[in-house]
């Protein structure tokens, strides 16, 4: 028979045309029965890596050293103290580092803040833990704002196919501002203090260079020539 | 005293194999003769047994050493296995320990299997013709002299046989081996492995006068179509041609003839024709124009001396040689993944015309060549032709089969005829 689109001429064991799909079908031909080349029944296996076994296998390694703590503490101890750390460290680690690995296309716009998140979450168990008094006025808003920063640049660069330039002055803007919020924090929960205020370094520095990274931004003639100077 | 097994060194152009394979790729590849009658599996055992021992250099296994892997002979031959639903079922590193090489029989058809660091479609061909004349000569009592590439199974091999080409022909200068990263195919994956194999029969002196009307060889008439249909998907995927990449064909040449070699080990090399769809729109003609004049130009026992030169100076390099094992796989794989298959678009493999003592003829059908798949490449294009016919097989590891359709089609929209059969489920 006769593939009618392709114009080849099939083998008799051909049901469908393999060049383009087509069924193959006469209307007053009877269809010739013939074997195939190859026994279509035996499909050899093939072995792949099962992602998901070395995830599992993952997790069940990182479980060991956190029952062994747990039971460790409260046999030496006799209380749940120390091996809280270890917990939060492995559950910290596993956040970041295996639990994106279960998903297909794992969203980095989702993950940024969770990780950040469960930083979070650690730092006011130590906290609370130790009883110590910096949670709330210096590690929730340090840790929180840079959370915020850096989704919003993950966002940014995911989403925002343009506008590098803009995206990148924005980073040193935002670098520079961060500096000078963690020296406001170290003062009001710590009391540093130093004559001149140091973070006016870093943030000079920063606005400097985001301006300078602005200023090409809008400016395409700048642009051109910059690209023009310093290509690869 | 338990007999010492011979051992010896990867070819230069094997050396890659080992290295740089995959979980799940190997490259292999295969050659098939079909018989009158079912093939007597007993039988042919026997004569798989016999000739063998013919050939120490393709009944191997791989093995590692502290600097080098090397082949070593098997010391009882491997059975004979039965057929799968497609052909080059993968064959894991694993196995290639154990026996680099596969002989399977289904039904009328004999095929050998071969890792392609043991020899290339050339040594290959010797091995099938000299087991099949040995099975035929058990079976029906022929007496088939040892003559187009049957060889004589009770004879010692010999040394010329056994030898690296690539070491005694080496070129005084090496030349650079930087080119421009070609088109690649894409397409959705067999989510279970299932390779997909078409083969297309065609007349071959229809399509060599078709060739020769354009004044080029089959080989060159082939790339030259391959281009043509390649070029075409590419104007329908990539659809600005600034962004469109060099169309490439990767074309081995058995190097047995330029250099006088009589080896049963690699000894090829390839060449990259192609056009650059940037510079513009080609007609069919100009582009076979081109591919036999790039060809020509290629395939000279110069040029391919200093290719061969660039390959084997970094082999000598008594850095490389020291370094171990596995950091030498390391590096080799990381080249062959950033350089090697990129360079290309698909392979073409034309094995040319396969003869054969004219004893035997009465009793074989078909010969067929398959490329097994490559690392990189969504298909490997095989030729062969026997007894009038050209086979031109297609093995590819995705669904879609855009290119057998756009390359067939097109040979039809020239006038020949084409016959073709697949293993699609
Ligand atoms: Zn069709």
């Amino acid at each position: 028979m006769y593939c009618v689109k392709c114009g080849v001429e099939l083998d008799d064991a051909e049901k469908v045309c393999p060049l383009c799909g087509l069924k193959v079908y006469h209307p007053d031909l009877k269809l010739e029965e013939a074997k195939k080349s190859y026994p279509i029944s035996k499909v050899p296996s093939y072995e792949t890596v099962n992602k998901q076994g070395i995830l599992l296998l993952i997790t069940a390694a990182l479980m060991v050293p956190v029952v062994i703590c747990i039971l460790c503490d409260i046999a030496i101890t006799g209380s749940f103290s120390w091996s809280g750390y270890v917990l939060g460290g492995i559950l910290l680690f596993y956040v970041c580092g295996v639990l994106p690995a279960w998903f297909k296309n794992p969203n980095p716009v989702i993950f940024v803040p969770a990780f950040f998140a469960s930083v979070i979450v650690f730092l006011l168990y130590i906290d609370i833990a130790t009883g110590d008094e910096w949670f709330l006025s210096f590690a929730f808003p340090a840790v929180g704002v840079l959370g915020i920063i850096v989704t919003a640049i993950t966002a940014v660069c995911r989403y925002v196919k343009k506008g590098y330039w803009f995206i990148a002055s924005g980073c040193f803007f935002a670098i520079g501002g961060y500096t000078v919020l963690i020296e406001f924090l170290l003062y009001i929960t710590f009391g540093f203090k130093t004559h001149i205020p140091w973070s006016i370094y870093p943030l000079t520095g920063c606005v400097i260079i985001g301006g300078a990274l602005l200023v090409i931004a809008i400016s395409k003639p700048l642009r051109r020539r910059v690209q023009r100077k310093f290509f690869i | 005293m338990e007999k010492q097994l011979r051992w010896m060194r990867l070819d230069n152009a094997a050396k890659i194999y080992p290295a740089a394979r995959r979980r799940s790729w190997n490259c292999l590849f295969r050659l098939s003769a079909t018989v009158i009658e079912n093939i007597d599996v007993v039988v042919m055992q026997k004569a798989l047994d016999i000739t063998v021992k013919r050939f120490p250099s393709i009944a191997v296994r791989i093995r590692r050493g502290a600097f080098w892997y090397y082949l070593e002979e098997l010391s009882t031959p491997p059975p004979i296995k039965s057929e799968a639903a497609y052909p080059m079922a993968r064959m894991s590193f694993k196995d290639v320990r154990k026996c680099a090489f596969r002989v399977v029989c289904y039904e009328n058809r004999l095929a050998v299997e071969f890792y392609h660091a043991l020899t290339d479609g050339s040594g290959g061909l010797i091995f099938l013709k000299s087991l099949l004349a040995e099975y035929l000569t058990q079976k029906y009592n022929l007496n088939i002299p040892f003559e187009r590439g049957v060889l004589d199974r009770t004879e010692t091999p010999k040394k010329s046989e056994l030898e690296d080409s690539f070491l005694k022909n080496d070129g005084p200068v090496s030349s650079s081996r930087k080119e421009a990263t070609a088109f690649k195919l894409r397409g959705t994956l067999e989510n279970d492995g299932y390779l997909n194999l078409v083969t297309g029969i065609i007349n071959a002196d229809e399509l060599l006068a078709l060739s020769k009307q354009y004044k080029v060889s089959l080989t060159e008439f082939l790339t030259a179509a391959m281009i043509y249909s390649i070029i075409n998907i590419q104007n329908r995927t990539v659809l600005k041609k600034k962004h469109q990449k060099p169309v490439k064909i990767l074309v081995p040449v058995n190097l047995r003839k330029i250099f006088g070699s009589t080896t049963l080990r690699n000894f090829a090399l390839y060449v990259t024709p192609g056009i650059d769809p940037k510079l513009g729109d080609y007609s069919f003609e100009e582009i076979v124009k081109s591919v036999h004049h790039q060809m020509g130009y290629e395939i000279t026992a110069k040029n391919l001396a200093a290719k061969i030169a660039a390959n084997v100076g970094a082999e000598r390099s008594l850095i490389l040689k020291v370094m171990p094992l596995f950091i030498k796989n390391f590096a080799m794989k990381l080249v062959f993944n950033l350089f090697g298959e990129r360079k290309s678009s698909i392979t073409i493999s034309n094995l040319g015309v396969v003869d054969i003592p004219d004893e035997m003829k009465p009793y074989v059908t078909r010969f067929d060549f398959i490329l097994g798949e490559q690392a990189l490449c969504t298909d490997a294009c095989s030729v062969l032709s026997y007894n009038g016919k050209l086979y031109i097989s297609f093995l590819r590891t995705v669904r879609e089969s855009e290119v057998e359709r756009e390359f067939f089609c097109f040979l039809r929209s020239l006038g020949i005829k084409i016959k073709v059969e697949s293993n699609k489920r």
